[in-house]
């Protein structure tokens, strides 16, 4: 378990790492930060002294271990447009993101995993083809389009809800479904396999032949073995529910990380940027190793060592 | 794939219905620029006209115009357009990239495996959105951009899958025996290992090309696509959304043809691979 958990560490810190270097040499690819820093009709004395003030003018590795030295200490610089810490900036938006994505996610779970035990235990009924057919079109179907013909029913025609911001519980509603529907499809699909995978084994297979009751083997000796794969799925769909929420956010103008991401894109803001890359980062291998360690608890068979 | 499976996936209706779908799809979108009317041309006397309009000039909408007078149906089949080859082009690089990787950790193990190991971990950990934030907003929009942040991210699954099947055919018996014969290591790996994984990696390839259209549909939403004048599903979509109250088919439209063109991929990715892996 400790050398697991050693391991694991480490590999984060090379995953933490491996991305320091990418946003580095990304910022440091876009040419010069000073032209962004200061007005245009600055003089080439002042810029150059600036520089050397900034230390730009230092070779890149020295600037790369600076570089890195404060991002260790979740140092970002100020905000290119708003001058506050790029951080704090960030650190603000989380809650809201959290709130959208975390509902999604547990109305994903608590539709998408029933729904897969019923179409697995159903197989090639009339229930398991329509089931797993609308999931493989919500698989298809781009996430800003579900939202945007959202707005356009609710309200726009019915004027159930309004249509963007937030503030209220009717605000979230339809982000929140939106970001549901983009995760509920994979769910239902893996849920499925991995119960029809379980069912099939020899000792869901003896427990049925000794005769056990059909209710005591599908939920205590298939569906405990099944959500294995199925929190791994969860766990790595992490990055996909981010993904997600960044597009609903801007679908909806809603005030998260990820609507603050994107328009730091539009104004060049590196530091809201580099901040917000990588406190999502650092979140989502949080996450990744929980799942991990929940895989004891699921299964005692699983020691990890 | 061998006879026996290529008549599997053959008989399976789906594949048919995904057939029937996707090559039409296919073919508009290649032969867009044939389409007479220009989906940059504005007509402003027929400005957010709904569909089946007939404009004062004679001019024929089948899908309507948006807020310029620009016909939908040109806007349409470019932006489809767009997303073909944009899909296409990423993928070429993920797979190029994703093979090589693959083939190198497998073969080589050791320090080169801990590399393209550690990069796939680093790739499977963050969303893809986030790097190309980080990327495009570092470089700027541009169609290029576009195309290499995604075809440079949608490497891992194509690496994982090659990485794994070398790694277990480097100790078979023919490989072996080939390097008995002092057949050297990129013959050995070409042709002995790349047929091995040529299934797995067309079933894989098709639900990444799916995967892929709708990552730039999604940036081209977000204004990070392909930048304008050139139409993108993403982008005319993105337009639209101003307009909901008054012009439903702007919004609407460009998503229903990203829905019917990934659905028919990713229902083709499916029966490939019921029939390689029954």
């Amino acid at each position: 378990m400790f050398a697991y958990l050693t391991r694991r560490l480490l590999l984060s810190v090379a995953v933490l790492f491996g991305l320091s270097l990418l946003v580095f040499a990304m910022v440091n690819l876009s040419g010069d930060p000073v032209r962004l820093l200061l007005p245009p009709e600055t003089s080439a004395a002042e810029v150059a002294r600036f520089r050397t003030a900034m230390g730009l003018d230092d070779p890149l590795p020295v600037r790369y271990v600076r570089f890195l030295s404060h991002a260790v200490r979740l140092d970002f610089g100020a905000s290119i447009q708003l001058r506050d810490p790029a951080l704090e900036l960030v650190a603000q938006r989380l809650p809201a993101t959290l709130a959208l994505a975390g509902l999604a996610v547990a109305a994903a779970v608590l539709i998408g995993v029933p729904l897969g035990v019923l179409t697995a235990l159903r197989r090639n009924t009339p229930w398991d083809t329509v089931i797993t057919s609308l999931a493989l079109v919500g698989q298809s179907t781009p996430v800003f389009w579900v939202g945007v013909m959202s707005i356009l029913l609710f309200a726009v025609e019915l004027r159930w809800l309004p249509s963007s911001g937030s503030g209220t519980w009717r605000h979230l509603v339809l982000p929140v479904g939106t970001l549901t529907l983009f995760l509920l499809g994979g769910l239902v699909r893996v849920t499925r396999t991995s119960m029809l995978e379980v069912l099939d084994r020899p000792y869901v297979r003896t427990a049925t032949s000794k005769g056990q009751l059909r209710r005591v083997v599908v939920w205590k000796h298939a569906f405990r073995n099944a959500m294995i794969p199925v929190v791994t799925q969860i766990g790595l769909q992490m990055r996909f529910v981010i993904g997600g929420s960044v597009i609903t956010e801007q679908v909806f103008a809603y005030p998260g990380l990820g609507r603050l991401l994107v328009n730091a894109v539009y104004a060049r803001d590196y530091p809201i940027v580099e901040a917000g890359v990588f406190l999502v980062a650092l979140i989502l291998i949080a996450v990744n190793t929980l799942v991990d360690l929940s895989y004891a608890w699921l299964n005692p068979k699983v020691s990890i060592a | 794939m061998r006879g026996r499976t290529l008549q599997r996936w053959w008989r399976n209706p789906r594949t048919k219905a995904a057939l029937v779908v996707l090559v039409p799809v296919l073919a508009a979108a290649l032969l867009a620029p044939l389409y007479p009317v220009s989906p940059t041309a504005q007509d402003l006397r027929a400005t957010l006209a709904p569909p089946g309009t007939t404009s004062a000039s004679g001019a024929f909408y089948l899908l309507g115009t948006d807020e310029l007078g620009r016909d939908l149906t040109a806007r349409l089949l470019h932006g489809l357009r767009a997303s073909v080859l944009v899909g296409a082009a990423a993928l070429s690089i993920a797979v190029v990239v994703g093979t090589t990787l693959g083939l190198l950790a497998g073969w080589f193990g050791g320090a080169v495996d801990s590399v393209v190991t550690g990069a796939t971990e680093t790739l499977m950990t963050l969303p893809f959105i986030l790097l190309a934030i980080a990327v495009i907003g570092a470089l700027g929009a541009s169609t290029t951009v576009l195309i290499l942040t995604l075809g440079l991210t949608g490497w891992v699954s194509f690496a994982k899958l090659v990485r794994a099947k070398t790694f277990e055919l480097r100790n078979e018996e023919f490989v072996q025996a080939a390097h008995a014969l002092g057949v050297r290591t990129p013959g050995k790996l070409v042709r002995h290992v790349l047929p091995n994984v040529a299934p797995l990696m067309l079933v894989d390839g098709t639900l990444q090309f799916g995967a892929l259209v709708l990552a730039e549909a999604g940036l081209s939403f977000l204004g990070l696509g392909v930048p304008p004048p050139t139409p993108t599903l993403g982008g005319i979509l993105a337009g639209g959304q101003v307009f909901l109250a008054v012009a439903w088919w702007i919004a609407t439209l460009p998503g229903l043809t990203l829905l019917v063109l990934v659905l028919a991929i990713n229902v083709l990715g499916d029966t490939l691979r019921d029939a390689a892996a029954p």
